[in-house]
């Protein structure tokens, strides 16, 4: 791979990382300007801005730089406590963010960032700035670290610990040479009292790998004694000469302790946790010390090799080694985070691979069962159940949870609520529903429309609800679960529902339907999916000139979906998508008509009766007391392989209907892999895709939602030819 | 002193009795990870355990780690309850104790 | 030339390609038979040679495509190129095979498996050698001839891939399948 190849893929971890951190800070934002705000948010949207501006120094995206250090300052004033959350606040820092955000992916692309828009927003922040200049002086970013800390500390430059800190790191072979670390600890109990001993684990291996003889963890000890120093340093004296024992006594100076995080193995942000665990530092102090760290290292120029840009800004070198170290474990932990990119194509190559071994594996079993090998047998059904685990574990990693898609939308019902002028509550649940990746990726933008549709056409003015008695506060609901091997999606609004009369009216209008048509109020709904059709009186920016439905009903079809309208005149609309989970596990229903084999979806599979005799030239039987549709699928899929003479029907459900599948063979429930057919089968109807069974034979997926919809069409068109028996049940 | 390991039938749960010292911890590693190696779900026994040091609190917490087993420590004995309790692992172990009035903490339920 | 030295010769012959030109303008094709008829097709876009194994019907398609297989865990689409030309279904014969090429549609590239009734060899057949297709007298349909070649015993066609095996073209024969498709007849 060549440097430009390299420095494109790691732009594109920039973007990514960027994208994903600006995500965090508006997600932040928002629940701070709901008053639902924690602890840790202030901290978290902190690192957030930091970690942006240092990613971008390393591209010499300098307006970013420029731009994210402001806002950096406030966030750290934030954090700090110096300055409180407004809502005018908030506002101006989602600006920053999304101006952030613009700034990147302009610069990424090469275009020419918005200066003067940087400007405009660093002179609005300036209000929540101008106190740190004014109270601070020069308490500014170029005082050493040290200084800055005494001026923290108010005086004596010490800490307010009265604990003696004991940081003991041991050789490895300290446990081989018959000494104990614990019994070291245990002994200092005699000089005073154990405040707290903290245990280090970041440097134990795993069990696998552990030599269990060497020592891989250390210990953080505070400890309350009026002994001195050399008392305390007796404890160990016979300690191997290359442990590391540092022993600060009580009131160190913070600067000390910034010495030991910097002599020390481990990340210094949790070192200086644990140092507040220990009660040796105060979570102040501790902030405070760290803060120090963090100014002289803005200032340091993040790419390599670079000069100085001011001279007069050089960090004392305690402080330039600290930060130093925080950087290389930084780049440490960016490496470890715990999750990791891969590109699909390859998670994919891998779900072939591991269905070609589960197959492989079955074959193997047989073999063994055929020579009657017990043992071999035995290992075969061992490795074949590993294998699909594996298999399990492979295709779930192409799962997501829609709150992938979900987390946009709060900021976007904040935005139109107020640009709408109405206010507007956006009210998530189910987000942790899964679906395959490449689904997230697509019902974005229509999830997108209804719930911008739901806020313009659904939510009335303030005025019109506070006159229906509805509290003035609309809600968006976005919900979603899993139901029948698909993923359901609901976009509710408790707004004033559909007006069916308005809706035909404007239709009739519209030339979309003939006057006098006879609709039933569902059909009338299903009129707002029209191209070209738009209710709302005023046409708005938002929802556009009715392009929004038609195109939200495309792409849903697009994917196999359907949509549903459920209204009630005066307390809102619901908006059902009901997709499909495309790659997914699912479990299956194996069939067989002639020679060929079908999967049904499991889910949708309500129970299996024996096809009565002489309905020869039916297509709905009696069941219950009811009457049920059923398809011969060997005449639907035109199968002339051998027939079975007593066939058996598949009852299947979807949507509340029911219909049977007339088959020859039921071979029984088995785990699914969807592989879809390629552009080729893309008109085929009634299969969603393909699998391949445990043999290796390829089976069909039958696509129970179509082929309930064609039995309904066909019953219905029966009806009018005369036979309503069928369709008067499924009506019902 | 040695360690006695004791595996019972269902490879479900082990019992250390003796010492999880420097000097057993070798032995034990491997016979845990044998165990580890047939199912996913240990609880490890440490009722019988006389003597602990820093080395046998240290394969505690390997153990622990394991990545996609769950360790469950059961019926920790005193010495054992001394050493967790003294190097503030208990959260890290995250097994059920109960600190008992004196302040010593005991495994729950038992 | 068994079925099996083919193969071969396809996956040395491909790693030569990737290597160096082969020499004074030449490229290389894979010769087979269908029916009577010899037909080549370069060897670029041929990815495999695979024994023939019964492909499993998808309904409402074309008879063209007569199903799927299953190729080391992908489901790939099969086409009777007998029937794309207007000839009979195959006769499923001891050295049937699977012709295994990746066709590109809509920015992806898709594997698409042929039947032919045997593969022949890999030649190498210089663009000098290649006569334009016919106007007339060719038993199959000239836009999915590139070229004739002559061989040894008689003319090789050698097809336009990309024609012959067109997706948009094909899948649209689906459509056509599946609207005039038995489901609101059943």
């Amino acid at each position: 791979m060549d440097t430009n190849d390299e420095l494109a893929e790691a732009l594109g971890v920039f973007m990514e990382e960027a994208r994903e951190l600006l995500a965090q800070m508006e997600e932040i934002l928002l629940r701070e300007e709901a008053g639902g705000g924690s602890e840790e948010d202030l901290p978290a949207l902190f690192r957030c801005a930091h970690t942006i501006k240092g990613s971008a120094g390393m591209f010499g995206f300098d307006e970013v730089v420029r731009f994210t250090h402001v806002v950096e300052n406030v966030l750290d004033r934030l954090r700090n406590g110096a300055i409180g959350f407004s809502r005018q606040l908030v506002g101006v820092l989602l600006d920053c963010q999304d101006h952030i955000a613009g700034l990147v992916s302009t610069i990424a692309e090469g275009g020419t960032p918005d200066i003067a828009r940087s400007d405009e927003l660093i002179a609005e922040l300036r209000a929540w700035t101008a106190a740190d200049d004014a109270a601070g002086a020069a308490a500014p970013r170029q005082l050493p670290a040290e200084s800055a800390v005494r001026v923290a500390a108010s005086g004596g430059g010490g800490t307010g610990s009265d604990y003696w800190h004991l940081s003991l790191r041991f050789a490895p072979g300290i446990l081989a040479e018959g000494m104990d670390p614990m019994c070291f600890i245990n002994y200092l109990g005699t000089c005073g009292r154990i405040v707290h001993v903290e245990t280090i684990t970041d440097h134990l291996p795993t069990l696998d790998e552990a030599d269990p003889e060497l020592c891989h963890i250390g210990f953080e000890v505070a400890l309350d004694s009026p002994a001195g120093k050399e008392e305390i340093e007796r404890v160990f004296q016979f300690v191997a000469e290359n442990s590391h024992i540092v022993i600060l006594p009580p009131h160190s100076k913070a600067t000390e302790f910034i010495g030991l995080i910097e002599s020390l193995d481990e990340d210094s942000a949790r070192l200086g946790e644990i140092l507040v665990a220990c009660g040796t530092l105060t979570p102040q102090e501790l902030d405070t010390a760290l803060r120090a760290q963090q100014q002289s290292r803005q200032d340091t120029p993040p790419r390599l090799g670079a000069i100085l840009v001011d001279s007069g800004m050089v960090a004392p070198a305690v402080v330039g080694a600290a930060i130093e170290k925080q950087q290389r474990n930084e780049e440490k932990r960016r490496s470890e985070t715990k999750s990791l990119k891969v590109p699909s194509e390859r998670l994919d190559a891998l779900i072939d691979r591991v269905g070609e071994l589960v197959i492989a594996g079955a074959g193997t079993h047989a073999q063994a069962v055929k020579i009657q090998r017990r043992d071999l047998q035995e290992s075969a059904s061992l490795l074949l159940s590993l294998v699909e685990d594996i298999r399990d574990m492979a295709l779930r990693l192409r799962m997501v949870a829609i709150g992938e898609v979900f987390s946009r939308f709060p900021r976007v019902v904040r935005d139109v609520s107020r640009e709408l002028g109405k206010d507007i509550e956006l009210r998530i649940s189910g987000a942790e529903a899964e679906l395959d990746k490449s689904m997230v990726e697509k019902v974005g933008d229509p999830l997108m429309h209804l719930i911008r549709n739901s806020m313009d056409h659904g939510i009335e003015a303030a005025e019109v609800r506070a006159a229906s008695g509805k509290p003035v506060r609309g809600t968006v609901a976005l919900n979603a679960c899993h139901e029948s091997g698909a993923i359901i999606i609901e976009v509710a609004d408790d707004g004033g529902g559909l007006d069916a009369d308005r809706i035909l009216k404007k239709a009739i209008e519209k030339g979309i339907v003939a006057e006098g048509a006879n609709l039933s109020t569902q059909e009338i709904y299903q009129l707002i999916l029209a191209p070209g059709f738009s209710t709302a009186e005023t046409v708005t920016n938002l929802s556009g000139r009715g392009v929004g439905m038609d195109v939200v009903k495309n792409n849903v079809e697009a994917l196999r979906g359907t949509l549903d309208i459920d209204s009630v005149p005066g307390q809102g609309t619901t908006i059902r998508l009901c997709l499909p989970l495309t790659l997914a596990i699912i479990d299956g229903f194996h069939v067989g008509v002639g020679s060929t084999h079908f999967i049904v979806p499991l889910d949708m599979v309500v129970e299996c009766v024996e096809l009565p005799t002489g309905l020869d030239h039916f297509d709905y039987m009696e069941q219950r007391g009811e009457a049920l549709p059923f398809v011969r699928l060997r005449q639907l899929f035109g199968e002339h392989g051998p027939a079975h003479i007593r066939p058996r029907v598949v009852i299947v459900r979807f949507a509340g209907k029911r219909a049977g599948l007339v088959v020859d063979r039921i071979y029984g429930k088995c785990q699914t892999v969807i592989k879809p057919l390629g552009p080729l089968f893309e008109q085929v109807p009634c299969v969603s895709g393909s699998t391949i069974l445990g043999d290796g034979e390829v089976a069909l997926i039958i696509d129970v939602a179509q082929l309930i919809q064609g039995v309904v069409t066909r019953n219905w068109q029966a009806t009018h030819g005369g036979t309503a028996r069928g369709a008067t049940a499924l009506a019902a | 002193m040695a360690c006695e390991i004791v595996v019972d039938a269902g490879a479900q749960s082990i019992a250390l009795r003796g010492e999880l010292t420097i000097y057993t911890v070798g032995e034990i590693r491997i016979r845990l990870l044998d165990v580890m190696a047939m199912t996913d779900k240990i609880d490890i026994d440490l009722g019988g355990v006389a003597e602990i040091d820093t080395a046998g609190l240290q394969l505690m917490l390997l153990a622990k780690r394991k990545p996609g087993k769950e360790v469950t420590f059961t019926h920790h004995s005193a010495v054992v309850l001394h050493l967790v309790d003294m190097a503030s692992v208990g959260l890290m172990l995250g097994d059920p104790l109960v600190i008992s009035a004196g302040g010593m903490a005991q495994t729950a339920g038992n | 030339m068994t079925n099996d030295m083919v193969v071969r010769t396809v996956a040395a012959a491909r790693r030569g390609n990737d290597n160096d030109d082969v020499s004074s303008g030449g490229a290389l094709y894979l010769a087979f038979l269908l029916g009577h008829e010899a037909y080549a097709i370069e060897i670029e876009c041929i990815r495999e040679i695979v024994e023939y194994s019964e492909p499993t019907a998808v309904p409402m398609m074309p008879p063209s495509v007569c199903g799927v297989i299953n190729l080391r865990g992908g489901v790939v689409p099969v086409i009777d190129l007998a029937v794309r030309f207007g000839a009979d279904p195959a006769a499923i014969g001891r050295r049937t095979c699977f012709v295994i090429v990746e066709v590109a549609h809509a920015g992806a590239v898709h594997v698409l498996g042929l039947v032919v009734d045997r593969v022949n060899a890999v030649t190498e057949i210089r663009s000098g050698d290649i006569e334009p297709p016919p106007a007339f007298g060719a038993r199959i349909n000239t836009d999915f001839i590139l070229g004739m070649a002559r061989s040894n015993d008689g003319f090789v066609i050698i097809l336009n891939v990309a024609r012959t095996l067109s997706m948009a073209e094909l899948a649209t024969l689906g459509k056509a399948g599946a609207d005039s498709g038995v489901l609101l007849a059943a």
